[in-house]
């Protein structure tokens, strides 16, 4: 600021000093010479070509339409006036004449260095409205402006120009359509709002169980649990949601591994490992474990004896008349006595080994030994000690019974098992079996409970001590391995007519691991899945359609207990609705604040809140009212338009903070400020000069910064369009259709190098560097690993480096099916340099699209140019050309003659030369030109005179684009705005 | 809301720096809603503009002799059939589009004659397809269709935004009326049911905002955002003008509901079947009496379109590469020729289209005038001294096909005096119009 401050100081000194001092030159020598040269054409009466310098009767008339005199200087300039058939300017005079109205401008820019400029108010861009709104809701996949019509570009030449971007009563209707469509995305929670890539409550119930889901998956993994058939039901075995186990016990000997793992769990594991207290079946880990046995082998132990004490049952009608109240359900192998089965084949057993393992002092009695077989008479088995002798005559389908009963005098425990080999080394306790028995009948429904039987019981007296402590240790040795932590797939299927929409059951996982905070966020996620999915509504359909299905066929009492709960949850659920919709609205007022980019006024709120209620009276449901309401906030000129306050009065005046903050993200991002900036702007803070410049900085470094490369790099290089350009001849260039993507990728990704590593801009013309993919490389003959987007060294060893080897730029000036060192010459001129060259004559002869056989390209513009009314330009723009022939019209090196002289004289021989030329020669107005265009995107406005020391302050600093950019946000013209009165100077 | 000072307020925009006092003197006229209580008796008179870039073949544009004698130039050759139908009209011009650049400052004021802006600013003229959607329009539920099958050009070009090029309809001096691509969407434009209540609420709500708005911007600023107010209001009418159309008298329509359905999403393929099915939907907003005005752009100044389809006669075997519409157009050749007649056999097209509709006595092509017109007279030259220019249908009978007019050696051949006569022709009497303060007396 200061820097400005003293400029206008200097400046308004300047005026009066350039006033007089000027005044006295015009009418003595300046007024005569236009009288003599110019305004016999240019008078009032005859205004050749619309001009009338007449009327410019004194300095201070010229200073104010400074713009007119621009024009003169370019014309004098480009040698276009005196038309040649006119008398021409004297050397001297033309000196005097150019420097004197010079001077004049350069008063005029001094003295109004900094103003804000006539910017027209600025619709969002098709781009910027699209960036917007993916960055608003972060749904990336959002498209919204993909029909619309294609924005203009107006200003220095970029699409975000106000006056280039129109509004119509069709675009409108675009408008409040495509808000509908965003609106569509929109997702009503218990919370308020978010957004989804999706539009059907089915989709979004299937986010919501896949964000449990996920949540679930940072603590299980899918153990090897199977599916089991049962009872004709298929029941989940937690093949999911599984402990993982192994990697737990090994990091007990690995820190490393620990940090990774759950903390809560892994000490309760380690302390039990270390534990002293005597548990009959953890002292079989515990020996493992300090025998250092591997993490796999103590898994192995666990998981028997998981299997053993734990079983699933179905929950698709959890909770009916004597049906399973969990899914994982506890099992406990002890038992006074029990009828031990063991299927015999038809040949091949001759004996049986009745085993028993004694837990303090213990015996079993067995008795009535059998075999059994359908349709057959029992036949009674003889015992011998502790082997069973099976006769040789059994046949098939034979099965061998006995009951093992616990003698009286024990008081400790036994486990008793049938064998068909001869057990070897001493007894143990092992996990037994469970066996789940079938039912008497095969029916529909899974209902009720089976008993248990078990092929290894430990049988135990009834009330006795060692029952009470058996029961204990086994809960304990279940509490800390769990078959499942919880049941991750959420959606049952296990029965014929499934009742249950969502089951939740992770009681072990949040005892186990989870803290407060955890279990809070997965509370929330089903309070979200819940209410999203309304499954309290749906349940009641599910159950009604179920318990007609069941009258059909079977008793549907079982599920009676099931209804008043399920109607109950209902209404409560309703009132839920209710209590939530407040929350909604709310959440579509602060979704406004967001899209408007500022606070919203107590009126503006209370209108939002008056529009949702009108709706709702207009027979809309409360989640179509939220929905249209967010609609209108995307179709409210606040969203649309830029809208800047202008003080009263002609003078210029600073923009408040939150137009501040859109103007630079905007400018950087072509979107909405993010979060960070808001808050800035929302303390005042973003006022401060170095507060401003320190968040450009930090915006640099963004991803979004991606956008400043296509909006700004690609469309001032014209390569913008090169992904989709469709003008190259398929049959000279097959391959091109394939690259072209590639080819504005390379662009792309070198201005995102630029911008988020500071460098220079004039590496856009001596980079030894660029970015290429593959097909690009071997398009260049690079010589690279990989397929993916790298970093290339090197470059200009390869006769490439900065924008003049890009393939997009040599493919987008060039014709269909031949170069045109026309087109690339005045691209050069004009877009690069900032030169201004004349308009070409009308009627000039027309080259043919494809070059004669006996010419090269460059020879078929030579012989156009000889013609008399071209050859002034063509000399001017031609050798530019010349110098990149030796590339193809897809960017391709090829052999040709890049000799040739510039339009000063110099001569040079290829893109090596001319690249030299220009950073030795026309640094500046490369500089210049480049710093114009960035000034003018940042403005949304053509630059201008006042624009000129700013931009020569930018001319003479280091040229990284950091310095650039600060220089430009610090600036005045970026934070004000000119008065409410002051009309647009044209 | 008051509709009528909408109409003066839009009116007196509308009109921009071509305005000037004469024009007020019949501002009366049309500057009200039209009149519903004097039953139409006759169809009205509809307005088809239709354009293509980059002139024509430079010597086979031509026409000579009257009604069944009348010969055509080799370009004209697909509209034979309707030669008596037509009117070829020779000499006419656009001074301002004389100054400036080629292509990029010849084409944004192609219906208005208005001076264009250069230096990253744009400004032209509301053309007179807009005056007329404006006033005459306002009596059907779409003032006016503006459609298009070739995209614009986001770009400056030597100091022009290539806007210009791509933009013959113009709202406003600063307003180019956004083209429609899509069938589909064209379709729902004159269609869509937007009669919803809540939409209205919607609108209501976002009008205020902008109200509210415009009192706190520049006066620069109120002006852009004036675009907005205005399509805001113009929407809200749509729905409040919805389902009462039944109020017409006398004249009806001759369908009361689309007999085609919604053109599938995404633009066609071949270029032929996208112009054609663009036509189709024009002819049915004519035939439903939803819009009595198109503007169809078939293509930019400039424009990149190819033709696949269209075998090159120059260079056999090579069609699709090199039958690119500008690059021919500087080649003059046989295959220019062939890519004039295409864009005439599509025009013939509409006019076969129109002429099989029966309106009472007439045809609907009888009652229509569609008028054709490129910004230069042959690509290959880039000359706009002349401009190419006919018209097709008889106007309700108010104009006489099968003649040519030649205005080459006459003083006053100001393009925009056709434009006064065939607003003439729709009822509408400006005394002035762009550079032009009379009509052609002979159309």
């Amino acid at each position: 600021m200061k820097y400005f401050n003293s400029i206008r100081a200097i400046a308004s000194c300047m005026v009066l000093h350039g006033l007089t001092f000027g005044a006295d030159d015009f009418q003595t020598s300046i007024l005569p010479l236009l009288k003599e040269r110019c305004n016999s054409c240019h008078s009032t009466e005859k205004q050749k070509g619309d001009l009338d310098l007449e009327r410019f009767a004194s300095v201070a008339d010229i200073k104010r339409e400074p713009m007119i005199w621009e024009g003169v200087l370019d014309q004098l300039h480009m040698g276009e006036m005196p038309p040649k058939k006119e008398p021409q300017l004297a050397p001297e005079q033309k000196a005097l004449l150019t420097k004197w109205v010079q001077d004049r401008l350069e008063e005029v820019a001094l003295a109004s260095a900094g103003d804000p400029g006539p910017v027209v108010l600025r619709r969002l861009s098709n781009m910027e409205y699209t960036y917007t709104l993916r960055d608003l809701t972060g749904v990336e996949s959002l498209d919204p402006a993909k029909e619309f019509p294609v924005d203009g570009a107006a200003g220095e030449g970029f699409t975000n120009a106000g006056a280039a971007l129109v509004m119509s009563p069709a675009l409108l209707s675009k408008y409040l359509d495509a808000a509908k469509d965003v609106a569509s995305h929109a997702v009503l929670t218990p919370q308020g709002l978010s957004f989804s890539s999706r539009t059907s409550q089915r989709d979004w119930t299937d986010e919501a169980l896949a964000k449990i889901r996920a949540f679930y998956a940072q603590f299980t993994s899918s153990g090897s649990g199977s599916k089991v058939q049962a009872q004709g039901i298929n029941l989940d075995t937690g093949d999911s949601g599984v402990l993982p186990l192994e990697q737990y016990l090994a990091a007990t000997r690995d820190d490393q591994l620990a940090a990774k793992l759950n903390s809560k769990y892994l000490g309760r594991l380690r302390a039990a490992l270390e534990g002293k207290e005597s548990n009959v079946i953890f002292d079989l880990v515990r020996q493992q474990w300090r025998a250092e046995a591997s993490a796999a082998q103590m898994t192995e132990t666990i998981a028997q004896w998981q299997n053993a004490l734990w079983r699933f049952s179905s929950i698709g009608h959890i909770g009916k008349l004597n049906g399973p109240k969990s899914w994982q359900v506890p099992v406990l192998p002890l038992t006074a006595s029990e009828l031990l089965r063991v299927k015999l084949p038809a040949s091949g057993v001759t004996k049986l080994y009745l085993t028993s393992f004694a837990i303090g002092k213990a015996s079993a009695i067995w008795e009535n030994a059998r075999i059994v077989k359908p349709g057959q008479q029992d036949r009674p088995v003889s015992i011998s000690g502790e082997e069973a002798v099976i006769p040789a005559d059994i046949g098939k389908d034979a099965e061998f019974i006995i009951t093992a009963r616990l003698h009286s005098d024990s008081q400790g425990a036994v486990q008793v098992r049938v064998l068909t080999a001869k057990p070897t080394g001493p007894a143990a306790l092992v996990a037994s079996k469970v066996i789940i028995n079938k039912p008497g009948k095969k029916g529909t429904w899974s209902d009720g409970e089976k008993p248990l039987s078990f092929d290894a019981p430990i049988l135990v007296g009834d009330n006795s001590d060692m029952r009470k402590q058996l029961t204990a240790q086994i809960a304990e040795f279940r509490e800390l391995f769990p078959a499942a932590l919880c049941y991750t797939k959420i959606v049952p299927a296990d029965e014929v007519v499934t009742l249950t929409l969502f089951y939740r059951e992770d009681e072990q996982l949040k005892r186990l691991m989870l803290n407060k905070n955890q279990i809070a966020e997965i509370d929330r996620l089903w309070d979200e899945l819940r209410f999203i999915s309304e499954a309290p509504l749906k349940q009641i359909d599910v159950f009604e359609q179920l318990w007609q299905f069941a009258t059909q066929d079977a008793d549907p009492k079982a599920f009676e207990p099931l209804r008043e709960p399920i109607y109950r949850d209902a209404e409560v659920f309703k009132q839920q609705q209710l209590a939530a919709e407040p929350r909604h609205v709310q959440g579509a007022i602060d979704f406004a604040t967001s899209a408007w980019r500022r606070p919203l006024s107590a009126a503006e709120q209370i209108e939002l809140r008056s529009l949702y209620q009108k709706l709702r009276k207009q027979d809309l449901p409360h989640a179509a009212a939220v929905r249209m309401l967010i609609a209108r906030v995307l179709v409210a000129p606040a969203f649309l338009y830029r809208g800047e306050k202008a003080a009263p009065g002609l003078k210029a005046a600073p923009v408040n903070d939150q137009e501040l903050a859109t103007r630079l993200s905007y400018f950087l991002w072509s979107s909405t400020p993010d979060e960070g900036l808001y808050q800035i702007a929302a303390a005042g803070k973003l006022q401060d000069p170095s507060v401003l410049a320190a968040q450009a900085r930090r915006m640099l470094k963004d991803d979004k910064i991606r956008r400043l490369a296509t909006e700004f790099g690609c469309q001032w290089l014209h390569v913008r369009d090169v992904g989709t350009l469709d003008e190259k001849s398929e049959r000279h260039f097959p391959t091109f259709i394939s690259l072209r993507g590639d080819m504005q990728e390379e662009v792309v990704r070198f201005f995102i190098d630029l911008f988020q590593n500071d460098r220079s801009v004039l590496s856009l013309l001596d980079a030894d560097h660029t970015f290429v993919n593959a097909s690009l490389a071997k398009h260049y003959a690079l010589d690279v690993q990989g397929p993916g987007w790298q970093r290339f060294e090197g470059i200009q060893s390869k006769g490439r480096g900065g924008i003049l080897g890009f393939a997009a730029t040599l493919a987008k000036q060039s014709g269909a099916s031949r170069t045109s060192a026309i087109l690339r010459g005045t691209w050069l001129s004009e877009v690069i340099l900032g030169d201004k060259l004349p308009i070409p004559p009308k009627g000039v002869p027309i080259l043919p699209e494809e070059t004669p056989a006996n010419l090269s390209e460059r020879q078929l513009i030579e012989r156009h140019s000889r013609d008399e009314n071209c050859a002034g330009c063509h000399r001017r723009i031609d050798p530019f050309g010349f110098a990149l022939e030796s590339f193809d019209a897809i960017g391709r090196a090829r052999k040709a003659d890049t000799k040739t002289v510039l339009p000063d004289g110099t001569s040079v021989d290829g893109l090596n030369d001319l690249r030299d030329y220009l950073m030795n020669k026309r640094g500046d107005d490369f500089l210049r030109q480049f710093c114009r265009k960035l000034l003018g995107y940042a403005l949304g406005r053509s630059v201008q005179l006042s624009d000129r020391p700013l931009i020569d302050s930018m001319v003479r600093s280091d040229h990284r684009i950091g310095t650039l950019i600060d220089l430009i946000v610090r600036s005045p013209q970026f934070r004000e705005v000119r008065g409410k009165d002051a009309v647009a100077q044209h | 809301m008051n509709t009528h000072r909408y109409s003066r307020r839009a009116f007196l925009r509308g009109t921009g720096v071509s305005m000037a006092l004469p024009w007020l003197e019949s501002f009366n006229v049309w500057g009200d809603e039209p009149r519903r209580d004097k039953p139409a008796s006759e169809a009205p008179v509809r307005l088809c503009v239709t354009f293509s870039g980059n002139g024509f073949h430079s010597k086979e544009w031509w026409a000579k002799g009257e009604a069944k004698r009348m010969e055509l130039g080799k370009v004209l050759q697909p509209l034979n059939e309707f030669r008596e139908k037509m009117l070829f009209v020779r000499g006419l011009y656009h001074e301002e589009a004389r100054k400036g650049n080629i292509h990029s400052s010849q084409t944004g004021n192609m219906l208005s004659g208005a001076p264009i802006a250069a230096g990253g600013e744009i400004r032209s003229g509301t053309s007179f397809d807009q005056v007329l959607a404006q006033t005459y329009g306002r009596s059907t539920k779409v003032p006016s269709l503006v459609l298009a099958c070739e995209k614009s050009n986001p770009s400056v070009h030597k100091n022009y935004s290539m806007l210009y090029s791509s933009h013959i309809s113009w709202s406003s001096p600063t307003t180019p009326t956004p083209l429609e691509l899509y069938p589909a969407l064209a379709f729902d434009r004159l269609f869509k049911d937007e009669a919803s209540p809540a939409d209205k609420s919607v609108l209501d709500a976002v009008l205020a905002d902008a109200q509210d708005l415009r009192r706190e911007i520049s006066r620069n600023d109120q002006r852009k955002l004036d675009e907005y107010l205005d399509s805001v209001r113009d929407v809200e009418k749509r729905i409040e003008n919805a389902g009462k159309r039944g109020e017409l008298q006398g004249w009806r329509p001759t369908l009361d509901k689309p007999n085609i359905k919604r053109p599938a999403d995404g633009i066609p393929q071949d270029i032929g079947e996208h112009m054609r099915l663009m036509m189709d939907l024009l002819v049915l907003g004519f035939q439903t009496d939803t819009t009595r005005i198109t503007t169809l752009k078939l293509n930019n100044d400039h424009s990149a379109l190819r033709f696949p389809n269209l075998p090159s006669v120059q260079q056999a075997g090579h069609g699709i590469d090199y039958m690119i519409h500008h690059l021919l157009s500087h080649s003059d050749g046989e295959d220019w020729l062939k890519v004039n007649q295409f864009f005439m056999e599509q025009l013939a097209y509409l006019a076969r289209k129109l002429d099989s509709i029966q309106e009472g006595a007439r045809t609907l092509l009888d009652n229509t005038m569609i008028m054709h017109c490129s910004s230069m007279m042959a690509g290959a030259k880039h000359n706009n001294d002349q401009l190419p220019v006919i018209v097709i249908g008889g106007a309700g009978g108010r104009i006489q096909g099968g003649r040519t007019l030649d205005y080459t050696d006459k003083p006053e051949r100001q393009m925009c005096r056709l434009f006064l006569s065939m607003m003439d022709k729709m009822g509408q009497h400006p005394k002035i119009f762009g550079d032009a303060k009379m009509m052609l007396e002979e159309v």
